[in-house]
């Protein structure tokens, strides 16, 4: 509380508590005092107020579950929120503008001596995000081995042929990839002149390719960083190239992933023949709320409906919860690269990377590497299997 | 002329802080309270209150005179009783206490119950009375010496078809005499002691502020000053932030505890209603662990690690700011809750599916934001002190040269943050549950409610280790440099942190025992709780041979470390009737429990910090702290925490249950609690009044000593770490990055070489390249 | 009549005894050593000669180290064996057992004396009989094994549940809205009766138990927690 003895060390030269800092002069380098911290806490704390408040739900009493409701009258909370954590992030980078590299502190105990000290912190850090997915995983693994899968429980449990209907809202497991692997969407969406069921797995695909090139376009703008043998305008502009690729691939993979997930999409007219309609994963009730999933076994194409006693309703609720919220966790790590990545394109362009500081670089590389890494793991056990 | 300004204004202070004494409501409650029974209902038959049945009580008086008796006429109209009554024999019923005053049956008709209330006869098969097919009765009531009564009464209108449906019931209170002033409420007693809190806490800030340089005081000085903490990264000012965070939090979780003993003093008391006593021991259990116990760990963390290994600052120092900051952010969405009356009432454990149901408060939503917050700075903070283990011990400080408060902290940290992330998860599901309508643990969905548990425990165990380990390594310090003798075994002391750092991992499930989970997973978590025992137990010992042989200076932090040397050997004791599951089914959820795991973690924790605290005092402030007050805080704390906790373990073995809002005596019809838990009961809340006032003693102590202390040297204990080596209070850096200290070696070590898995790591790392290799060498 | 069933206090003294000598051990040491080896001038003795910045030199005893790790571990296995017979009473089914059912609701508890009234899943002993309901059921022989009526606790009409001693009982709990669990306070056990799933408890009420006690929930499950009771009596 009183601790005021060491209120000693007046500042040298002044430092900004909110802007450029030199990190060439002053007490072993790093900023002394910041904004950020306090601002991102804070808007950290306002913007999950908000949140809760946008979705704060009711329970209905006669009816006997939730109503689910967005008060997007209380957004501007949320809002607040989110600009006083953006303004603490923006804080936190401005100080870090003009970080040359002249200043990077390295380890002195064994066993990483002489390694950046801000390595073993990534490091560390992969080591929790680890876990988190790791999480995730067991969280899906215990779900889908405890599930019944609908189409197995539907074989199962219905004599062919007969006209019983399933009781309505059984739990069972619809996994995300009869959706987008095996084209088994609603049949409310099967496009009869096709006379196949269109595959929406091409986002995915296409995802998958775009984030392991991503992963090879960081290193390409680390090894352009580091190469002494450029001038540095060509410098510059190659790393911020290169840069500005990994982050197109990264915008590409959130919009394709928005177009599966709400959005859908359709080419051509229909009855040409390269007609084409993927159906969005959302159009195809494959929502966190569907708990009346209408399951259709067998469809008849010529009456563009379900064959009579082929049909169930089931809840699919979980299988549709471990999906968005794992995929979505990936997601927003993505869109946290994304930040950065548009941090780093800004400051390569403006010539902020040279040999000496190309290894923050390689550090944002190691952090995007094992995004890519989780989507791998990822891509076959919710889109494949 | 400036000096009689500051008077002033200091005046002006203590005023507003009077002012703030004088407008907290008054907490009154009556002594015996009502029958928590009230609330739900009465003794009546049906479910909720009905308009219909109105009740009426003539023959009070307008005057009250003093010891004069009354004659009461009980009556009521309407409900089935009076409507559609297929069996008039059975009519109805009435139930009416009164705060003051004797009520006494006039006719067989009315009995008399143990609480001094009265009722109508016949309540049961047994009781051949003919109370119950009546619609009015009488009863006599003497009035008090002084003061006047409030009486309620309920009644039920009975349509006589020997269930409860179709009954109604009514209420009617009546006030005769003068009343006592108005009960305040507990929220309304929480939040004025809590506001008093914050006002006394910036009080000493700015007192503080003042008292540093009275000489130079201008109020145009306190913004810098005071921006300059918090936008601090340096670690010892961050430190001294976690500290003033967590102490004030140990004030407000203690504050819980006090309201919601004075519930639980006697048996049937309705001080708290359920509502407010279930938000108040969540919010308890909340606060002590994530606000108070983690915060102060970290404070301690911050100042000395870095001191004490020979560092400048930690690896991260704005990461550590906002691992720090993070907390006051998180403190403000847990309490939002409980302030707009809708607290989380969950437990700290959140259960779910009872956290993602309706009946939770809608707190509970926000309780789960607030701990996310938690989670994401005890990441932050977990990787930063990770890197600065791993990167920035000093030169020639091998791994197994580090003060054993670094290796404490050091598993800690690597234990928090490898488990936190499960718990995080399980909360953003929760949360997601709770807002946007996910189905991770909506039993109708097919939710399981053991994968929470499960999430849950696999962190929370591993927390309770997080929690009391750096307290083991306040104690290695404490003991070591009180005995004057190098700690016995060091080597087996780090082991033992090792080992109880790997096996705590696989001993969660001993909190499932009665879940319902798989048995060969509970037996197995038997055997590894009961080996948890071997390397607390090697510590322990060792602890105790450090003496062996020594010179023991007995100071107050000495004091202390011998006294969690009792209480911490108690608890753990305790701790090892849990792991026989037989025993474990009658413990689990009792007293007992409670009992053991506050001896861990006051006995423990609390006690080990406020050892630390005394002991680094003089090196985190430059002064020395005053001893004498420092020994009556010892004693007074010491005694009454013993009279708080020890009582409960006989309580648990009787069977009181945890987290409930009041209890049953035995009666003829039932066995329950024996008599005596009602004297234990009223004996632990006055214990824990007397603990927390023997807090304020420390409180006392570390500001006035802080100010007015004697001048420390810079090794007033004669320790050995490097801490030692800086003035106090440190400089900043604290330790020259130009010129680090290097650790020297009072006999000749064979191991400094690194060992093989050192070998592995470096021959794993691949150098820098460029010029700096080998330029720390 | 106390709380706790008789594997509680076989155990628990047990426990207590050891317990006991592990602490007069310490108390003895820790008194022994601080009176000892206590500064008696007030002066500071340095005797390793601590130094800031020096690591100490070493002050360890391998065999002394050894003992303390290896006797509590001898300990610790002693107790894991004698914990470990009676979970096997706990845990194994009796297939005789007369099955009673147990729901948690909030913020009461439901028995069934007959679950398997009319359901196909019961036992292969059960045999289905005119005289049994949810709330009384009489075995082969007329004999009554369980029955389900009310009393009055604190001043609320609650469940009672009625036994017969010496009788071997199955509990199935289970809950229709959130995890409660029954503590069964005078036999000393409780179980999570959890939503969606099944738990069981088994219990053979002994002579001793004779009476009535509480029943209370000892997993928080809301507002009434604390007053979510029922009474269980065992009779002859």
């Amino acid at each position: 509380m009183s601790y005021g003895g060491h209120d000693d060390h007046h500042h040298d030269h002044q430092h900004s508590h909110w802007g450029p800092h030199d990190w060439d002069h002053g007490h072993g380098g790093a900023p002394h005092n910041s904004w950020a911290p306090i601002m991102i806490a804070f808007g950290s704390s306002l913007f999950l107020l908000g949140f809760t408040k946008v979705f704060t739900q009711t329970w209905d009493d006669e009816a006997d579950l939730w109503t689910y409701a967005i008060h997007s009258s209380q957004i501007g909370l949320l809002i607040a929120g989110l600009a006083i954590f953006s303004a603490g992030i923006t804080v936190f980078w401005r100080q870090d503008w003009s970080h040359s590299g002249s200043f990077e502190p390295k380890a002195v105990g064994t066993p990483f001596r002489t390694i950046d000290i801000r390595k073993v912190a990534i490091w560390m850090f992969l080591m929790s995000e680890m876990m988190v997915f790791s999480s995730l995983f067991s969280t899906y693994i215990r779900y889908r081995t405890g599930f019944d899968n609908c189409v197995s429980l539907f074989e199962s449990s219905i004599e062919p042929g007969s006209t019983v209907v399933l009781e309505a809202g059984q739990q069972c497991w619809l996994p995300a990839s009869y959706f987008i692997a095996e084209g088994g969407y609603h049949q409310a969406n099967a496009h009869a002149a096709l006379g196949f069921m269109p595959d929406t797995l091409i986002p995915g695909a296409i995802n998958t390719f775009a984030l392991i090139v991503s992963s090879y376009t960081i290193v390409l703008a680390l090894k352009t960083a580091k190469d002494t043998t450029l001038s540095d305008a060509e410098r510059n502009s190659k790393v911020g190239k290169y840069l500005s690729i990994t982050l197109f691939l990264a915008t590409l993979f959130l919009t394709f992933k928005l177009i599966e997930w709400f959005v859908g999409f359709e080419i051509g007219d229909k009855g040409d023949w390269y007609h084409f309609y993927a159906p969005s994963l959302s159009a195809d009730h494959f929502t966190i709320h569907e708990s009346e999933y209408t399951y259709c076994h067998l469809y008849d194409e010529a009456a563009h409906a379900c064959t009579p006693g082929n049909e169930a309703i089931f809840d699919i609720r979980m299988s549709a919860s471990t999906f968005y919220v794992t995929t979505g966790t990936h997601g927003v790590h993505v869109f946290g690269g994304m930040v950065a990545l548009a941090y780093m394109v800004l400051k390569a362009f403006r010539g902020g990377y040279t040999p000496q500081n190309a290894v923050s670089i390689e550090y944002f590389g190691l952090y995007w590497h094992f995004v890519d890494l989780v989507w791998v793991l990822v891509f076959p056990a919710f889109y494949l299997y | 002329m400036i000096g009689s300004m500051n008077k002033s204004r200091t005046l002006g202070i203590l005023a507003i802080l009077l002012l703030a004494v004088a407008i907290a409501p008054s907490a009154q409650s009556y002594p015996t309270g009502i029958s928590g029974a009230q609330d739900g209902g009465c003794s009546c038959h049906g479910q909720t209150p009905s308009t219909e049945v109105v009740a009426s009580l003539e023959g009070l008086p307008s005057e009250l005179e003093a010891g004069a008796t009354y004659t009461l006429n009980i009556t009521f109209t309407g409900g089935p009783s009076y409507n559609d009554n297929a069996n008039p024999a059975a009519l109805g019923g009435f139930h009416l206490w009164v705060s003051d005053g004797v009520l006494a049956p006039v006719d067989e008709m009315v009995q008399l119950n143990s609480d001094g209330s009265v009722t109508h006869t016949g309540t049961d098969k047994a009781d051949t009375g003919m109370g119950n097919d009546q619609r009015n009765w009488t009863v006599e009531w003497t009035a008090p010496m002084d003061g006047g009564a409030k009486f309620i009464l309920h009644v039920n209108s009975v349509n006589g078809d020997q269930t409860n449906g179709g009954d109604m019931w009514g209420k009617l209170t009546a006030d005769v005499g003068p009343q006592p002033a108005e009960q305040a409420s507990g929220l309304t007693v929480l939040a004025s002691a809590i506001l008093l809190m914050v006002v006394i806490t910036l009080s000493c800030i700015l007192w503080v502020f003042y008292r540093q340089d009275p000489g130079a005081f201008a109020w145009e000085r306190f913004w810098p000053w005071f921006s300059d903490y918090i936008t601090s990264t340096d670690h010892k000012k961050v430190g001294t932030l976690y500290m003033v965070n967590g102490l004030f939090f140990l004030g407000v979780g203690g504050l819980f505890a006090l309201i919601f003993r004075v519930q639980l003093a006697v048996p049937g008391n309705d001080f708290l209603t359920q509502d407010e006593y279930n938000q108040f021991f969540t919010m308890h259990g909340t606060t002590m662990i994530f606000l108070a116990a983690m915060p102060m760990i970290a404070g301690f963390a911050n100042w000395i690690v870095p001191l004490q290994i020979g560092a400048q600052d930690l690896a991260l120092p704005r990461l550590n700011a906002l691992a720090f900051w993070l907390n006051p952010a998180a403190a403000l969405l847990l309490f939002s809750g409980i302030f707009s009356g809708q607290g989380a009432d969950t437990g700290w454990t959140g259960y779910a599916p009872y956290i993602v149901s309706h009946t939770a408060h809608s707190g509970a939503t926000l309780w789960v934001a607030g701990q996310i917050l938690i989670v994401a700075s005890s990441t932050v903070s977990g990787i930063n002190f990770m890197t600065t283990f791993c990167t920035m011990r000093a030169p020639g400080m091998g791994w197994m040269h580090m003060p054993l408060f670094s290796w404490s902290m050091l598993i800690a940290t690597l234990m928090l943050f490898i488990s936190i992330p499960a718990f995080g998860i399980g909360l953003i599901q929760v949360l997601l549950d709770r807002t946007i309508g996910t189905v991770f643990y909506e039993v109708a969905a097919g939710g399981d409610p053991l994968l929470w548990s499960h999430l849950f425990w696999y962190f929370g165990h591993p927390e309770v280790y997080v929690v009391v380990l750096p307290a083991f390594g306040v104690i290695s310090e404490v003991l070591s440099t009180s005995a004057r003798r190098t700690i016995f075994g060091y080597k087996s002391m780090v082991f033992a942190l090792a080992g109880i750092g790997i096996v705590g991992f696989i001993v969660y499930g001993h909190h499932m025992f009665t879940s319902g989970m798989s048995p060969v997973l509970r037996f197995v978590t038997m055997l590894t709780t009961m080996l948890v025992a071997v390397p607390t137990g090697i510590k322990i010992f060792n602890w105790l041979q450090t003496m062996h042989g020594g010179s023991l200076v007995y100071r107050t932090h000495t004091l202390w470390a011998l006294g969690f040397l009792v209480t911490f050997t108690l608890g753990g004791i305790s701790g090892m009737y849990f792991p026989a599951v037989a025993m474990d089914l009658h413990l689990h959820e009792t007293y007992f429990v409670v009992a053991h795991f506050h001896y861990v973690f006051v006995g423990g924790i609390i006690f080990g910090l406020y050892s630390g605290i005394y002991y680094w005092f003089p090196k985190a402030t430059g002064r020395m702290m005053n001893e004498k007050v420092g020994i009556l805080h010892f004693m007074t704390g010491f005694i009454s925490y013993n009279l708080i906790f020890w009582p409960m373990h006989r309580l648990g073995i009787q069977g009181q249950a945890r987290r409930q809002h009041t209890y049953f005596i035995t009666t003829d019809e039932y066995f329950a609690l024996p008599p005596e838990a009602a004297d234990w009961n009223m004996l632990i809340t006055i214990a824990a009044f007397m603990f927390f006032a023997s807090n304020l003693i420390l409180v006392y102590n570390m500001i006035s000593s802080g100010l007015r202390g004697q001048k420390a040297p810079s090794d007033p204990w004669g320790g050995w770490s490097m801490e030692w080596l800086v003035s106090s209070p440190p400089p900043t850096p604290s330790h020259d990055p130009s010129n680090l200290p290097v650790l020297e070696f009072a006999e000749i070590h064979g191991d400094s070489e690194p060992g093989f898995f050192g070998k592995m790591i470096q021959w794993m790392m691949i150098p820098e390249d460029g010029e700096d290799g080998g330029e720390e060498e | 009549m106390r709380a706790g069933g008789e594997i509680f206090w076989y155990l628990f003294d047990i426990w207590n005894i050891w317990a006991a000598i592990v602490c007069l051990i310490v108390a003895v040491w820790l008194f022994h050593h601080s009176l000892k080896y206590r500064s008696t001038d007030g002066s500071d003795n340095n005797i390793d000669d601590f130094k800031p910045g020096v690591f100490p030199r070493e002050n360890d005893d391998l065999k002394m180290e050894l003992t303390w790790t290896i006797v509590p571990f001898i300990l610790i296995v002693y107790l894991t064996y004698i914990a470990w017979g009676p979970i096997d009473d706990m845990w194994s089914a009796d297939p005789d057992a007369h099955e009673i059912s147990v729901t948690g609701n909030q913020w009461y508890w439901d028995f069934d004396c007959d679950p398997f009234r009319g359901t196909e899943n019961a036992p292969e002993s059960y045999l289905p009989m005119e005289n049994r309901s949810s709330a009384v059921f009489y075995d082969e022989n007329g004999i009554l094994i369980c029955e389900i009526t009310t009393i009055e606790v604190e001043g609320q009409i609650k469940p009672m549940l009625r036994v017969k001693a010496e009788q071997s009982y199955g509990f199935l709990l289970t809950s229709n809205d959130v995890t409660h669990a029954p503590f069964f306070l005078d036999w000393g056990i409780k179980e999570d009766a959890q939503p969606g799933m099944q738990t069981r408890l088994y219990h053979t009420p002994s002579m001793d138990e004779v009476g009535s006690s509480l029943l209370m929930c000892t997993e928080y499950c809301g507002k009434d927690h604390g007053y979510m009771t029922a009474v269980v009596e065992v009779f002859v």
